[in-house]
């Protein structure tokens, strides 16, 4: 499993929650629910960092360019993501054009 | 030199009228009204607020898309510390033989809260 700077993961939230939500809303549900013993939501804490995985090398394989620039933005201005609107939707639209279709 | 003597002389008079009268009292510049400066003032220190304020304002908001932004990550962390936490050798260190310090209960002490550390109670899930 590879692991991805804070950056990178906010920079993708977009992206992300286009296709993970339910998993992510399962995930939060189940952590309500049941506590925070990370052995019981195990099946669900699997389910969103797969999901999240495969985002993600689909955006550093397809999307290279406009990830590192939106990363580079965030790290310019202080991790102030309000800043990078322009980079992130740049990214959106990337991964909207090129890999959306793959995840349906 | 010639001078011509035709010509008619005339000796220097004061304009007709007379001069005007000399001011020979105490001479002061003129004076903005107290209740202008006053009103200055107050009209600086207005657009001043309003500058700071639209900009705090401005900032609050920023705040809170930034916040709303980062717990849109919260999930994606929370599963990978989870799956991290569960591969490592976690192991429960209050098994072996060391014991944790005494806190004196009866002093002071008790009065501190729990979260800056006086009474703290360690819990492990294994």
């Amino acid at each position: 499993m590879e692991q991805y700077t804070r950056a990178e993961l906010l920079m993708s939230v977009d992206p992300i929650w286009s296709i993970c939500e339910r998993s992510m809303y399962a995930f939060e549900k189940c952590k309500i629910e049941k506590g925070d013993d990370p052995e019981v939501c195990l099946r669900y804490a699997i389910a969103v960092s797969g999901c999240t995985q495969k985002i993600m090398q689909e955006l550093t394989k397809e999307c290279k360019q406009e990830l590192d620039k939106a990363v580079h933005c965030l790290e310019e201005n202080n991790m102030r993501s309000v800043k990078c609107d322009k980079e992130r939707v740049d990214l959106s639209q990337c991964f909207k054009l090129k890999s959306f279709e793959k995840f349906q | 030199m010639t001078i011509n003597y035709k010509q008619k002389w005339v000796q220097d008079l004061p304009p007709p009228g007379g001069f005007p009268a000399l001011e020979y009292g105490r001479q002061t510049p003129k004076m903005i009204s107290g209740y202008k400066l006053f009103g200055a003032t107050f009209l600086i220190m207005g657009v001043g607020t309003y500058i700071y304020l639209r900009g705090r304002i401005q900032d609050l908001q920023d705040d809170d898309v930034e916040r709303v932004r980062l717990s849109k990550i919260l999930p994606i962390v929370q599963a990978e510390n989870d799956i991290m936490f569960l591969g490592a050798a976690h192991k429960n260190v209050y098994l072996t033989r060391w014991m944790p310090p005494i806190v004196n209960n009866n002093g002071l002490y008790r009065f501190i809260p729990r979260e800056y550390g006086a009474q703290k109670e360690t819990t492990h899930h294994h």
